[in-house]
């Protein structure tokens, strides 16, 4: 039988106590349950959508709740939000409260603040909550749409009564149809009535193409004829480009010989004695 | 007759080294508008043409105002003797730059302007005619044509009888006769031509079926 066996169960007892109050403590404190907290005061025309305990939040992140809310004397709705230590820096004199109520979830007040550098809010100081109602403004937004596909509605009704009744143009436009369907059934049978007489006189046995498919090979047979008259209309065209080549020659040839004659001319002409005079004189 | 060979031959040098020496484009130009002459007044238009254009480029080689003038008037002057019209506008380009009297009256005279004409400034040759065309006397006009030696001038003289209506068979039949005895195959036909009509104005019929006759062989 083991000694103190009371002291021991006491000991356990306390020790085990004092774990759960020091663990209990801890996570308190990392809750911040101790951190000093602010309280800053709101205010909104309205109470709606406004509960004890909802959470203000900066950035998606919770930074705050309501604490109470009460109606003053001028019919607003006074609303005190307590704010931990650690997150008043969030809360500048620029800050806009914005009462957010997503189309799902719980109302939350979202703190926007533009610039953090502005100096901090005073406790003093009653901003007005900013409503922003997301169910409303989707509700605003579909409304036109609805009023339109309600027109459309109105028209396709318009529409559909008007193609049932007997009387009416849809049943004429297809009456008309009908009409010029036959019509043209008409006339495809007498174009296929041509073109059948046309293939005849084309394809037939004294077609036009047996004619022309004649004159062409007789033209081919001619053409072949003409081939040799080609080759030496060629062969002449060829010498006469040669005979020109020599007639060039021959041209500077002469042009030479007579630019020597003109000179013998000239210089006989100095050794003559008693010649015509050269003078130029009106007739 | 050795000795009178030689002779003739010393002679023939020492005329060739007597003689000036004249430029060759004097002679080119010279040569070039008598072949245009010819040419022209034988119908061998083409010719002529190539003729008279050598002949004004070997003169403007020289830059002679006075020649170039000579060398269009000389033109007007062949186109006047076969009856024909000529553009003066090359012609009084170059006179408003440099008029000489020579040019300027003769001129005149292919105009047909007689009353301007300065007979101190017109070749001697013409003064007759220019007298008896300021007269009008049909007569005189023929015996002056016929006095004119030179037979291109002769059918200038012609022509401008022609153009002043102081013509009549004589004259023509002068033309002809001075176009004949130079092969000028143009002023043959184109007198030829104003013969007969000049017959057939008179109702001279025979002689006009002659001369058209005449008109056809030598075509």
């Amino acid at each position: 039988m083991p000694h103190n066996i009371p002291l021991k169960v006491g000991l356990f007892i306390v020790i085990t106590s004092l774990m759960i109050i020091s663990f209990i403590g801890y996570v308190a404190y990392k809750k911040g349950f101790f951190a000093k907290e602010h309280t800053y005061t709101l205010s909104s025309k309205s109470g709606e959508n406004l509960t004890e305990g909802m959470p203000v939040v900066f950035s998606g992140f919770k930074i705050g709740r309501v604490d109470s809310m009460e109606l003053n004397s001028d019919g607003l709705v006074i609303i005190k939000i307590k704010v931990p230590d650690q997150h008043i820096k969030w809360i500048r004199a620029e800050s806009i409260f914005i009462l957010e109520k997503p189309l799902i979830g719980s109302a939350r007040i979202y703190i926007a603040t533009a610039n953090l550098n502005s100096p901090p809010l005073p406790e003093k100081v009653i901003p007005r909550i900013v409503e922003a109602n997301d169910i409303n403004e989707a509700i605003k937004n579909v409304k036109p749409f609805v009023e339109k596909i309600n027109t459309i509605a109105d028209n396709i009704q318009i529409l559909t009564s008007t193609l049932a009744e007997p009387d009416g143009d849809m049943n004429k436009i297809l009456s008309n149809a009908k009409d010029i369907t036959r019509q043209i059934d008409g006339i495809l049978k007498k174009v296929d009535t041509m073109a059948v007489k046309t293939d005849e006189r084309i394809y037939g046995k004294e077609g036009v193409l047996l004619h022309i498919t004649t004159l062409l090979k007789d033209m081919i047979v001619k053409l072949k004829k003409l081939d040799p008259i080609l080759d030496n209309m060629n062969k002449i065209s060829a010498d006469t480009a040669d005979t020109t080549k020599d007639m060039k020659l021959l041209r500077k040839d002469i042009d030479s010989m007579v630019n020597d004659i003109t000179g013998m001319v000239n210089d006989i002409d100095k050794l003559i004695p008693f010649k015509k005079e050269t003078q130029i004189k009106l007739p | 007759m050795k000795k009178v060979l030689y002779l003739l031959a010393c002679l023939f040098f020492l005329g060739g080294c007597s003689a000036k020496s004249v430029p060759d484009w004097t002679k080119a130009s010279h040569h070039q508008l008598e072949s245009y002459k010819n040419n022209y007044l034988q119908d061998k238009d083409r010719l002529a043409e190539i003729n008279f254009r050598k002949a004004a480029e070997e003169i403007k080689s020289s830059g002679s105002f006075n020649l170039l003038e000579k060398a269009y008037l000389t033109r007007y002057a062949v186109q006047v003797s076969v009856l024909e019209g000529f553009d003066d506008r090359d012609y009084r380009k170059l006179e408003a730059i440099e008029p000489h009297p020579e040019n300027v009256h003769f001129y005149l005279f292919l105009k047909g302007a007689f009353d301007q004409v300065d007979e101190t400034n017109l070749s001697q040759q013409y003064r007759p005619f220019l007298h008896a065309c300021k007269k009008g006397k049909q007569a005189d006009v023929n015996l002056s044509i016929a006095a004119i030696e030179d037979p291109l001038s002769r059918l200038i003289a012609v022509g401008l009888a022609v153009q002043k209506q102081l013509y009549d068979e004589t004259s023509l039949t002068t033309a002809i006769q001075a176009a004949a005895e130079q092969g000028w195959k143009k002023a043959i036909l184109v007198y030829l031509k104003k013969l007969r009509d000049y017959y057939e104005s008179i109702n001279e019929q025979k002689k006009a079926d002659v001369t058209r006759q005449r008109i056809d062989l030598i075509k």
